[in-house]
């Protein structure tokens, strides 16, 4: 094998191997600090590959030095998943380092391959992309360079990159038509794009006043996306920003937060019949939950409706929906909102414990004080909620672990948990059922790809009471809050949301519904006249393209001419023998021979060393002849 | 090709399997058929387990993987397919005749240039014989490498071509079959009965120096030593070579008697005739019942087909008007 061609089949597939490393360690399940040792192992074989590497049997130790080394993490206590991870990266690390031979270029080949496909379903970035792409090319790139080695005659030359990345285009467009064309069958609930639970506090059963507030950052937990008409827009984006996104309702204040008793599942479940159409007062939304830690579903305030919900889920009596099993990936849930108002109302009866007195006499006495002389339980809430919301509003107060409530109402400035917490305490001391629901309200409308973008910052709560068979949400928090969780997000930071969203919309989550959408919407575009006008002209250049781009791949030089030659000859009276040269007919019928001689000096030289005539060409020189 | 699945010490069972299944050649549509390599065979495994699992799953970056393999595969398959839809016209750059039990290299170049580096190999079948060889394409040119087999004097007719290779990248066995004639005149050993280089009475006003004679007469003092006919001397029969005059009749023409038995001697014959054909590409020759004027091109290829051709005959020449080239002839019994 000659030095540069041994190079060039160390580089594309030590290529390869490392864009499997790169795949891997877009997943959150990796150690970066295995993969950074696997891609500098990397970087130093290109540089010094003779220099840097291991024979086979040293690179052979390594791979099971690691085998051991992930058996005792795992005694350690290291999550499976992660210990996965490391072997993969220590037996990648074995094969980048091990000397460059046959059998090496194929191990590197085979863990390329092994690593793309583990982190398929160990992570769901939009990077990943990429890195496949990359992948497809360097592989078709290695496989030609090593079938190009060791061949009859010596190696061949690989040539320039040009007639490669005409093919890695048609490989792009093959591998795109397949992946909308194929039906998605889903047989079991196997491997998904798998992420790591997202830490989101004040879900959980038992939340601590000031915990919830002060863990709030940027991080997206969710993204609705409209699915409506684009004159629509305007309106959907009102709407959707002014939502409440109901989680989790606690009930049970312990003094110093809230606890969630018992559930109970609904039985029979809420009516909440899919709903479909695109009408003036209803919208489907696609709802984008990320892998966050608890199991509920977050429910808008004025919901019409569900439809496939990809796992099972139990209704519960306090008005959550919640996952079976808590999801490790992202869901998506399709669901129908209406704009005039509350299709979906919780009426399960409160419990006992929901109109329990608050311990305190002195939240009792200031509620009373508002109250005086009201007996309306809708007239005594607001006039609650009027005290409340002229407070100061301050992410950052101090709270009093004895006496939080208490000392909120003495210091009239908090954060939003107080305010609930306040008013559902106050609400109860006067006799009215009432608990504190924990969600999300508002959020960042992304104007480049017309989503909504729900952060960890946007969490907030809120009290529902329980008026006239139905729970009521009263927020009692001030109207500054929205101005302070409003931000303004860089015109990047919305392009980058919005390619994200578009992967894990038609992506990740294609399902056959989209499928049939895109034929239908081929096939209707196909019937527009105009369309196929438009068309036209299109598809016969794709046509000329398509021609240019053949010969691309076999040269003219190839072509069969003799048929035209025999064809004409017998025409003009001569009757060439398979196998015999021109050169030794005779002079066909009504041909001048100096012509003749002219015409097959210049057939033998386009034939053996001059560009090779094309049907065309042949038949304008037999023309000529005449 | 430099990475062969067997490189990897798989268990013997497997490879077995690997080998059944290289061996199997699918008809896709007629003249073409398609297989697999060991290391096709193993991502052919490869592609249906991700897709498998993608089917199962439901991932569609499993989906996505496994809709790259398959484009990566068609991709290679499409790749032979286009390189050998359109193969090279062989026969143009074949030899058309070889000398019988000679080897002949195959090692010429052409103007066939597939986009991507290959290796195609071609046997080409006929009636009587079969030869292989391959053809190496780069980007620059074609190069035809082979070997033809040693044959046996004869006209053959080789019909049928079978194209195959595993190019681009070495998964798939592709192959294509068609028809195209070439006819290769495999022609006796040339024998240089007349001198060495010496035209038959060309340059010799006087007679030659070879031993082409047309006629002996009796010794007469003074005669040149190399004129006299030794063989005859020591049998006691003086006799003095005559050669013929460059005006002479018998100067333009070659008659070559075909009555004999099959046979060393009769081959020698036709040996001698190529001979004489290739000091006088532009005389006359009487070939058994046929006649060819060898300055014509079509005189010339057809002398050379019949000659490779030829078979005893039981008829004298058709014509008789130059020199008789026959069996019993001293030339060819020496020869033989």
């Amino acid at each position: 094998m000659r030095p540069r061609m041994m190079r060039e089949a160390e580089r594309l597939t030590l290529g390869v191997l490392m864009c499997g490393v790169a795949a891997l360690a877009l997943s959150d399940f990796v150690s970066p600090v295995y993969w950074l040792v696997v891609a500098l192992v990397g970087i130093l074989r290109l540089c010094w590959a003779e220099r840097f590497a291991l024979s086979e049997m040293q690179a052979s130790l390594l791979g099971w030095a690691g085998f051991a080394w992930v058996a005792v993490e795992l005694i350690l206590g290291r999550d499976f998943l992660v210990a996965c991870t490391d072997f993969m990266l220590i037996l990648s690390l074995a094969v980048t380092v091990e000397a460059s031979t046959p059998r090496n270029h194929l191990h590197r080949l085979l863990v390329g391959m092994f690593l793309m496909l583990a982190a398929a379903v160990l992570t769901d970035s939009v990077f990943y992309i990429l890195v496949l792409a990359a992948f497809l090319f360097l592989t078709w790139r290695a496989g030609r360079r090593l079938y190009g080695l060791r061949q009859i005659g010596g190696d061949l030359p690989l040539g320039p990159h040009k007639t490669d990345l005409r093919v890695f285009a048609a490989m792009l467009f093959a591998t795109s038509l397949m992946f909308v064309s194929v039906p998605r069958i889903g047989l079991g609930p196997g491997a998904q794009n798998t992420q790591r639970y997202l830490d989101v506090s004040g879900f959980s059963d038992a939340v601590n006043l000031g915990d919830f507030a002060r863990s709030l950052d940027a991080t997206v937990v969710m993204r609705v996306e409209p699915d409506v008409e684009d004159e629509r827009l305007p309106k959907a984006k009102h709407w959707l920003m002014r939502h409440y996104w109901r989680g989790t309702s606690l009930d049970r204040f312990n003094g110093h937060g809230w606890e969630k008793t018992q559930e109970i599942a609904a039985s029979p479940l809420p009516a909440m019949t899919p709903y479909r159409g695109d009408t003036a007062d209803k919208m489907a939304v696609g709802v984008y939950r990320e892998a966050v830690e608890h199991s509920y579903i977050f429910l808008p305030d004025n919901l019409a409706g569900l439809d496939a919900i990809p796992q099972a889920v139990r209704w519960m009596r306090q008005g959550g929906l919640k996952f079976e099993q808590t999801p490790q990936t992202r869901v998506r849930i399709p669901m129908w909102l209406t704009g005039t108002g509350s299709e979906w109302a919780i009426t399960s009866p409160p419990l006992p414990r929901h109109g329990q007195a608050p311990a305190s006499t002195e939240i009792a006495s200031w509620a009373q004080d508002l109250t005086t002389g009201m007996s309306e339980p809708k007239v005594q809430m607001r006039a609650l909620m009027k005290e409340l919301r002229g407070w100061e509003y301050d992410l950052n107060a101090e709270i009093d672990p004895y006496q939080p409530i208490e000392h909120f109402i003495g210091q009239k400035k908090g954060h939003c948990e107080l305010y609930a917490s306040a008013l559902t305490l106050a609400a109860r001391s006067l006799g009215i059922p009432a608990r504190v629901v924990n969600g999300y309200r508002g959020g960042d409308w992304n104007d480049v790809g017309d989503f909504l973008v729900i952060r960890k910052s946007h969490a907030h709560s809120w009290t529902e009471a329980w008026i006239d068979g139905v729970w009521r949400r009263y927020d009692a928090t001030p109207n500054v809050l929205w101005d302070m969780t409003a931000s303004e997000p860089s015109v990047w930071e919305s392009n980058w949301e919005a390619i994200k969203l578009a992967w894990y919309r038609y992506v990740l989550d294609f399902t056959n519904e989209d499928r049939n959408y895109l034929w239908q919407s081929l096939l209707a575009l196909m019937r527009e006249p105009a369309i196929l006008l438009l068309l036209l002209p299109l598809l016969v250049f794709a046509g000329l393209g398509w021609r240019r781009f053949i010969p691309t791949l076999t040269r003219p030089g190839g072509r069969n001419l003799w048929p035209v030659v025999d064809k004409w000859l017998a025409r003009h009276g001569a009757v060439r023998t398979t196998g015999a040269p021109l050169r030794g007919l005779l002079v066909p019928k009504g041909v001048d021979a100096s012509r003749w001689r002219s015409f097959v000096s210049g057939w033998e030289r386009q034939a053996y060393v001059g560009k090779p005539w094309s049907r065309w060409a042949l038949r304008r020189q037999l023309r000529a002849l005449l | 090709m430099a990475y062969d699945p067997a490189d990897l010490k798989l268990p013997g069972w497997l490879l077995s399997w690997l080998e059944k299944i290289i061996r199997i050649r699918l008809p896709v549509r007629p003249g073409w058929r398609v297989g697999l390599t060991r290391l096709g065979a193993v991502f052919l495994f490869l592609s249906t387990g991700v897709v498998g699992a993608a089917v199962y799953s439901g991932n569609n970056l499993l989906y996505l993987c496994g809709a790259m393999l398959l484009a990566f595969g068609m991709a290679a398959a499409g790749s032979a397919y286009l390189m050998l839809r359109c193969p090279p016209d062989l026969a143009r750059i074949m030899p058309d005749s070889i000398g019988a039990g000679a080897a002949f290299n195959l090692r010429q170049s052409m103007d066939w240039q597939p986009a991507l580096g290959a290796v195609v190999d071609v046997v080409w079948e006929g009636e009587l014989a079969r030869i292989s060889f391959d053809i190496r394409c780069t980007m620059e040119n074609s190069l035809v490498i082979g070997q033809m087999p040693k044959l046996r004097r004869g006209m053959y007719t080789f019909s049928r071509q079978r194209f195959g290779t595993e190019a681009p990248i070495g998964l798939w066995r592709i192959e294509r079959s068609r028809n195209e004639d070439w006819q290769l005149a495999v022609l006796p050993e040339p024998i240089a009965w007349m001198g060495a280089g010496a035209g038959f009475g060309a340059g010799q006003p006087d007679g030659g120096e070879g031993d082409v004679f047309s006629d002996l007469r009796a010794y007469v003092p003074g005669d040149m030593p190399t004129r006299i006919h030794w063989k005859k001397a020591i049998d006691g029969d003086w006799a003095v070579k005559r050669f013929l005059s460059s005006g002479s009749p018998l100067n333009e023409c070659l008659c070559v008697d075909l009555r004999a038995q099959p046979g060393p001697e009769f081959e020698r014959l036709l040996g001698c005739a190529y001979g004489w054909m290739l000091n006088h590409p532009t005389l006359r020759l009487v070939l058994g019942q046929e006649i060819f004027e060898l300055g014509e091109p079509a005189g010339w290829q057809a002398a050379v087909m019949t000659l490779a051709a030829a078979k005893p005959e039981h008829n004298p020449p058709i014509e008789s008007s130059g020199m008789m080239l026959s069996v019993s002839h001293e030339e060819v019994r020496r020869a033989a």
